[in-house]
């Protein structure tokens, strides 16, 4: 599930090149998490600290972002904001706990991220939806 | 819609229209309901007495009831209560006074008003055992009618106010029946209330834990297939080690163990499943508090430990206060406190709610409980935007607020004070626009006085 097909013809694979951070305050949550997408042909990068986060979308190509929303140092959507004036081509996802709330459909029409889950998510759904965005952002940004 | 007009006032029937003129001797009506509850006891053994004493006291309009003797007079006692009682004090068997000593011992009749009648010749002795049996006067025969009407009138006007007091009274008691109905509702109504607020972090606090729990149980399943494989080729391994097909398996299992890592899934097994289960504690928790918070009206008193009570109140503001606070927590051993846990809870969520909206963007909060001179003081201490002078006097009032309109209702902190001083309590508030507010709740050991609500 590493290659697709860019409209041209040429395929695309998924290496540890690729970068997807995961900024949560919950340690059980990022080890679930890191325990998930281990296999995978990225490369996962969890953390705790929205700082570290930051700097890496600062320093390194990230390609897809993901936040959930109440942290105690800045708010999710702080963070999201932040990381789209940064990177505007990294692909942003929330995750949160309650995904109907009315600053979620505002932050969607900001368009602060690109994708939300709530939580508690389906581990394949949420696998493959990283994928399937993956492989569009190469797309994307190569062509 | 058919607009109805009525000319007279409900409520008020013609009869009873004020006529200055009126004679008393009105027998239907409200006044016939008193007549009749009024009545006078005439107790005289002889014949001649009564009837005499009927015709004066006749039209005055009310009931008279006839006793030939003092065991008569008691026997009627049983059953009615009389607005003044008329007593000979020459009888024979009981005479008056021993009536009235009997009439004073009982309950029922020990205040009725008692009028002895006696001969002009009564002495001195026994005018002073009249007064000393309690009775209210005595007339001396022979008497003018209107003595006596005048005297008795005096006591069917004590009688009619003394009802209608007691009518007052009981008007009064469902009054506050129905003041304390509301009461009950109110406090219900905000803890409803500080549970919505809530809601949407305690729905986070429970889908956390939630998410991790069941992503781990479908990774561990998967682990558990990766390493239900070895096994198996193991033991298929193992059998056939001393035939011939021995060192493909043998071989077949070295592929597989590189492949698996075992090592690692065994003990990312463990972690993953601790994980869960932790998670599944901090659910276990927050339900708990929410069930408690949320259980409808306690009747009881409880004995409980108010740092119980802190504690759960936290727990159920985790995520009102996660992202805004830093909550530092001072909880000195407290002795048991008899009253409405539930209610201090409420209490304790309304003013963690206020410190942590206080607060804009990053700030702290500090939650102190110890026993001060015999009272157990519970302190909450924010550095939010703190309160202005002209605000603070009227902080506890109800609906008072400095919300926006479908943001905050103003009852908060009105329930808070309400349930407080029930408890023979008091809350004080201490702030600096700028700086921070401290709530300051005080309970006395004893508890509540008188059973709250």
């Amino acid at each position: 599930m590493d290659a697709a097909t860019l409209a041209s013809g040429e395929p695309t694979r998924l290496t540890r090149q690729h970068l997807v951070v995961c900024v949560d305050d919950d340690a059980a949550v990022l080890s679930a998490l890191t325990r998930l997408l281990r296999a995978e042909p990225y490369e996962f990068v969890p953390t705790d600290s929205p700082e570290k986060a930051l700097d890496l979308v600062r320093t390194r190509d990230v390609s897809l972002f993901i936040a959930d929303y109440r942290m105690p140092e800045m708010s999710g959507t702080g963070l999201l904001q932040l990381v789209k004036s940064s990177s505007p081509t990294t692909v942003r996802l929330l995750l949160t706990g309650y995904p109907r709330a009315t600053w979620v459909l505002q932050a969607q029409e900001r368009e602060l991220m690109h994708v939300v889950f709530g939580k508690p998510w389906d581990n394949e759904d949420l696998k493959q939806t990283i994928v399937k965005r993956l492989h569009e952002r190469e797309r994307s940004v190569a062509g | 819609m058919v607009h109805e007009t009525h000319e007279r006032e409900p409520g008020r029937p013609a009869e009873l229209e004020s006529d200055p003129g009126r004679s008393p001797v009105k027998r239907d009506g409200a006044e016939g309901e008193l007549s009749r509850l009024a009545p006078i006891l005439l107790v005289d053994d002889r014949e001649e007495n009564l009837v005499a004493l009927e015709a004066m006291l006749k039209d005055l309009g009310h009931d008279l009831v006839r006793a030939s003797s003092g065991q008569e007079a008691l026997r009627l006692l049983f059953h009615r209560d009389f607005a003044v009682i008329l007593l000979d004090v020459r009888m024979p068997d009981m005479d008056g006074f021993e009536t009235a000593e009997n009439i004073r011992k009982r309950q029922r009749s020990r205040h009725t008003p008692i009028i002895f009648i006696t001969a002009a010749d009564a002495s001195a002795d026994q005018i002073g055992r009249g007064y000393a049996v309690g009775a209210v006067d005595f007339l001396f025969k022979p008497f003018m009618a209107e003595a006596l009407k005048s005297k008795v009138r005096i006591f069917l006007e004590l009688f009619k106010v003394n009802l209608r007091l007691r009518g007052e009274i009981a008007e009064r008691e469902r009054a506050q029946q129905e003041r304390d109905r509301l009461t009950a509702e109110l406090l219900q109504g905000q803890k409803l209330q500080a549970l919505g607020q809530l809601s949407a972090g305690i729905a986070h606090e429970i889908n956390n834990p939630l998410g991790y729990i069941l992503s781990n149980l479908a990774v561990l399943d998967e682990y558990l297939e990766r390493l239900g494989r070895l096994l198996g080729a193991s033991l298929q391994a193992v059998g056939k080690s001393s035939r011939p097909e021995g060192s493909r398996a043998q071989k077949e299992v070295e592929r597989l163990s590189e492949a698996t890592d075992p090592e690692f899934l065994l003990r990312d097994f463990k972690s993953a499943l601790w994980e869960s289960r932790q998670g599944g504690e901090k659910i276990r928790d927050i339900v708990q508090s929410l069930r408690e918070f949320s259980h409808v009206d306690e009747h009881d008193l409880k004995s409980a430990n108010l740092n119980q009570c802190v504690e759960n109140a936290l727990r159920l503001c985790t995520n009102e206060l996660k992202h805004k606070a830093v909550v530092r927590q001072d909880l000195k051993p407290l002795p048991l406190l008899s009253c409405y846990p539930q209610q201090i809870e409420q209490v304790l969520v309304n003013l963690l709610v206020n410190a942590a909206q206080s607060i804009a963007e990053k700030g702290r909060i500090a939650v102190s409980t110890r026993v001060e001179e015999g009272r157990i003081v519970i302190r909450i201490q924010d550095s939010g935007c703190g309160i202005p002078p002209e605000h603070l006097e009227k902080l506890f009032e109800p609906f008072f607020t400095t919300k926006a309109v479908g943001k905050g209702t103003g009852l908060g902190l009105h329930v808070a004070y309400k349930i407080v001083t029930a408890h023979g309590g008091k809350i004080d508030v201490a702030s600096k626009v700028g700086e921070g507010s401290e709530f300051t709740v005080t309970l006395p050991v004893s508890g509540p006085a008188v059973k709250p609500r």
